[in-house]
């Protein structure tokens, strides 16, 4: 007894805190980061500016960096819900995930993940994001309708589409609004007996969701940062040649990135990602590629890296004071988990984030079981996304 | 009694509503019967225990509540995707949910014919002008690149899914699909804000990779180099430049080996309906695109253009390389296994689209050919005779004044054929990941048969004004606009499987000034 005891006590894991660091404070991750909470769905939206050459829409996930968007401006939303609530809709974005939670900190993470397993859920056609002015953005519902006879509804999602940016149209919805409140709204709805998804058959009527003030003033090691002139000078004259917006990351030396402060003194996401290669199509030679492209072994490759190949990212939340500095050693963690040679680019994205919550009724499952819902992860985010040298 | 057990025998809700009850009751619709899929028409759901009620479903998409008793839910009907004529209506109130299937039947036009679909074919050739015509801040009028010289362009493309998918094949090619069109006569505008009509809720069914739809017809080279002549007069006729054009290639064949990589350009010395003589050795070549080249000479520089018609797949003679036979004017799509779609494996010209009697032929896993049927071809619209004419690149259009669009009608092959005329207004200085972006659109459509629709001011007036500018940068700025007139002529070829549907659609499209 007294043998099996000792065995048991040498079995028994070491609970004291490890000696690890995360940059700017603590010693535990519960130091800057609270846990997540589980949630029932996602919705989202997120104003992108591509600021830096040799970026495309692959940062959303969706679609893919050929042809090159860059200098482009556009809105993206997204939604989704499922059942059991679980902690990564909190705590993840379809877009880009939030830092951690407390000011001036950093910390390291793997690819973008998904949210896990769970079954879906509809709301009900759209999921609707208005003020009283005017519906802003509508996130359509994938499938527009459940598919009958064939019992193959076991998808359902909402928004995923590339929007213009609006503001200040005549005759358009502004699709943002820095600095309003947007009413988030869904009508709920049941699905057909042979559809495997649930769903939620009110409507939300009272999420709302506050648009982040813009960016502005974004500077790297003191050089602004702005659209790529793409042939154009920024008088309109043509000078034939595309200009190179790019600055030097945080890889051996501080990067300080400066903008202008919020006077609500919120926080500021800077996200520094590594780019992992990525192909776009077969090819001959370069010719034959999009901009941003070249040929080999047959394949179109991004020269700067694919932005839906994320091979590691450090994520930092900085007090909205208008600086923020990202030094090598920040970086320590990711060199444990990328192989140096995998790294074909990388890109800075600076990001103003709102989040709020809108609570949800039960959700209908499939087979007609009620399962109990939390609340659901709404976010806004104007992000800046630029180009950074290769490491 | 019986209502209620019926009414609770259709809903699998015990456990998230556990009185049953309390269940709303749908007895049934008033009205039974609705015309268009584009939604809006009001109808008001009968029954009991209806009080309360916050969500209403038919057809799968929500219905805008628009009044609630206890007796009755008036709700006004949301856009509808094709489908199935008859569709389910469910109701949720505080208390319960219930559903009644197939208690609505939408109708439309085209409803009755499609309502075997269970294999959609889409035909389409559209037409538009080589230039558009645009006004600079000076009120200069100049003309710059629309369509080019192929003035248009043709696509094909097939969807087998797993059962019923009705109206599917009017849908698929996105050129004023069917199911969006108000009933016919009426117009509808959609602005800012309007929902966006829903997408097609395509089924997917895996296929063998040589499983293939084929439309076929006995080759007629001589109707191709007479399709090929009219369409260099209409070249010659718009474009402003015509003056310059130097020396004319015309016709030519333009050979391409097995894998779809160009060989030779040759031209044509003589043909006959099964056989073209060429000008040099077409030795490797399967097959060919018909075309003409033509240059133009600005003194200080030479342009050379190309414009493609039709396409064949050829043998070459073994005794005389010089001449090339093909027996079929042929439309293959093959099965892709990427996108689940049935779709050509290279060039299809509007050419290949020409009226005539297709045979209509299914290809199985084993790459075996059964023919199914036979479906008339395409009936064009008269590019001559079509009011407004889009092919000049431009059309003023007075908002003010109802506008009538006019057409040669088809000969009539008692299968529907609806013409359908779409105006849209774009803002051409937002940019748009998307492409341009649409301010409005004006949507309407009529029987071929009647020759001819109004758009009345009361609808034209909701479009804006467009006077498709210049900037001193040469790009299009502020609104443009441009119109689209289709003829959807529907066709089928029956089957104990369900039937094949094939949706042969002829646009023309071009710009026009809103003024």
């Amino acid at each position: 007894m007294l043998t099996l005891l000792l065995l048991l006590t040498a079995c028994d894991r070491p609970t004291d805190d490890y000696p690890v660091r995360l940059h700017g404070a603590g010693t535990r991750l519960q130091d800057i980061q609270a846990p997540p909470s589980p949630m029932s769905g996602r919705v989202e939206i997120a104003r992108f500016r591509l600021w830096g050459s040799n970026i495309g829409y692959g940062l959303t996930g969706v679609f893919g960096d050929a042809p090159r968007a860059d200098g482009m401006s556009f809105v993206m939303g997204a939604a989704h819900f499922g059942y059991p609530a679980v902690s990564a809709y909190d705590r993840t974005s379809a877009f880009l995930s939030p830092g951690p939670s407390t000011s001036d900190t950093c910390v390291v993470r793997g690819p973008p993940k998904d949210v896990g397993p769970v079954e879906y859920v509809d709301v009900g056609d759209r999921v609707r994001l208005s003020s009283p002015i005017a519906t802003h953005i509508s996130l359509e519902r994938d499938p527009p309708a459940h598919p009958r006879p064939s019992g193959e509804s076991w998808y359902v999602g909402y928004g995923y589409q590339l929007l213009p940016d609006v503001q200040g149209h005549p005759d358009l919805p502004d699709t943002w609004t820095p600095g309003s409140s947007w009413s988030v709204t869904f009508p709920g709805t049941v699905v057909p007996a042979e559809s495997t998804v649930g769903s939620i058959p009110y409507p939300l009527s009272d999420g709302s969701i506050q648009i982040p003030e813009p960016l502005s003033g974004v500077a790297v090691n003191g050089a602004t940062v702005r659209a790529p002139n793409h042939g154009y000078s920024r008088l309109g004259e043509w000078t034939g040649e595309d200009d190179d917006v790019r600055f030097i990351g945080p890889f051996a030396e501080p990067m300080e990135v400066t903008w202008t402060p919020s006077v609500s003194q919120g926080s500021v996401t800077l996200v520094v990602r590594l780019l992992g290669g990525g192909s776009e199509g077969a090819c001959d030679c370069t010719a034959d590629c999009d901009e941003g492209f070249g040929c080999e072994a047959g394949q179109c490759i991004a020269q700067d890296g694919s932005g839906a190949n994320v091979l590691a990212e450090l994520a930092c939340d900085a007090q909205d004071d208008g600086e923020f500095v990202i030094a090598p050693e920040d970086l320590a963690g990711v060199w444990t988990m990328v192989d140096w040679d995998d790294i074909r680019g990388a890109t800075l994205s600076v990001a103003r984030m709102n989040e709020s919550q809108a609570v949800v009724q039960d959700v209908l499952t499939w087979n007609g079981k009620r399962v109990g819902s939390e609340p659901v992860r709404v976010r806004a985010m104007d992000v800046l996304v630029t180009r950074l040298e290769r490491p | 009694m019986i209502l209620w057990l019926l009414g609770c025998s259709m809903a699998p809700y015990g456990d998230y509503w556990p009185d049953r009850t309390s269940y709303p009751i749908v007895r049934g619709v008033d009205p039974e019967v609705v015309e268009g899929r584009a939604g809006g028409q009001t109808v008001t759901i009968e029954g009991r225990q209806l009080s309360n009620t916050t969500t209403v479903v038919v057809g799968g998409r929500n219905a805008e509540i628009v009044s609630v008793d206890d007796r009755a839910v008036q709700v006004r009907l949301p856009d509808l995707p094709p489908g199935p004529e008859a569709v389910a209506v469910s109701v949720v109130t505080g208390k319960g949910a219930s559903t009644a299937e197939s208690v609505l039947r939408v109708t439309t036009s085209i409803s009755d014919f499609v309502a075997e679909e269970t294999q959609s074919v889409s035909m389409l050739r559209l037409d538009c002008p080589i230039e558009a015509w645009g006004v600079y801040e000076d009120g200069e009028e100049y003309p710059y690149g629309w369509c080019g010289a192929d003035m248009g362009y043709a696509s094909a493309e097939a969807w087998v899914g797993v059962g019923p998918q009705p109206g599917f094949a009017a849908e698929t090619a996105g050129i004023l699909p069917l199911s969006e069109l108000p009933a016919l006569g009426e117009v509808r505008v959609l602005g800012p804000g309007d929902r966006v009509p829903p997408a097609v809720p395509l089924v997917f069914s895996a296929h063998g990779s040589k499983e293939a739809i084929v439309l076929s017809k006995a080759r007629n080279f001589g109707r191709d180099l007479a399709d090929l002549a009219e369409r260099r007069v209409l070249l010659e006729q718009t474009y402003y430049w015509a003056d310059a054009i130097t020396e004319w290639r015309d016709p030519v064949a333009m050979l391409m080996d097995d894998e779809q990589c160009s060989l030779v350009t040759l031209g044509i010395e003589d043909a006959t309906e099964t056989s073209l003589t060429l000008d040099g050795d077409a030795s490797g070549a399967t097959s060919l695109t018909l075309g003409f080249e033509f240059e133009e000479d600005y003194g200080d520089s030479i342009y050379s253009d190309t414009a493609r018609m039709s396409s064949a797949d050829i043998l070459v003679d073994p005794d005389d390389p010089r001449i090339v036979r093909s027996t079929e004017s042929t439309v293959r799509m093959n099965y892709d296994q990427a996108s689940g779609w049935f779709v050509p494996p290279g060039f299809v010209g509007p050419g290949d689209m020409a009226s005539g009697e297709f045979t209509v032929s299914v290809r199985d896993a084993d790459g075996k050919a059964k023919d199914r049927g036979y479906v008339l071809g395409m009936t064009p619209l008269d590019l001559w005779t079509t009011v407004p004419d889009l092919t000049m690149g431009y059309w003023p259009i007075d908002l003010n004044v109802p506008l009538e669009v006019t057409w040669t009608s088809a000969p009539d092959t008692q299968s529907p054929t609806i013409v359908a005329v779409e105006l849209a207004v774009f803002d051409m200085d937002l940019k748009n990941p998307n492409g341009l972006t649409l301010v409005s659109r004006l949507i309407t459509s009529a029987e071929d048969r009647d020759g001819s629709l109004v758009i009345p001011v009361e609808a034209l007036q909701r479009l804006p004004v467009s006077p498709n500018r210049w900037n001193d940068m040469d790009e299009a700025t502020g609104y443009w606009a441009d119109m689209t007139i289709a003829r959807h002529e529907l066709r089928r070829v029956r089957g104990r499987d369900g039937d094949i549907v094939v949706d042969f659609i002829h646009a023309v499209n071009g710009p026009v000034f809103l003024e």
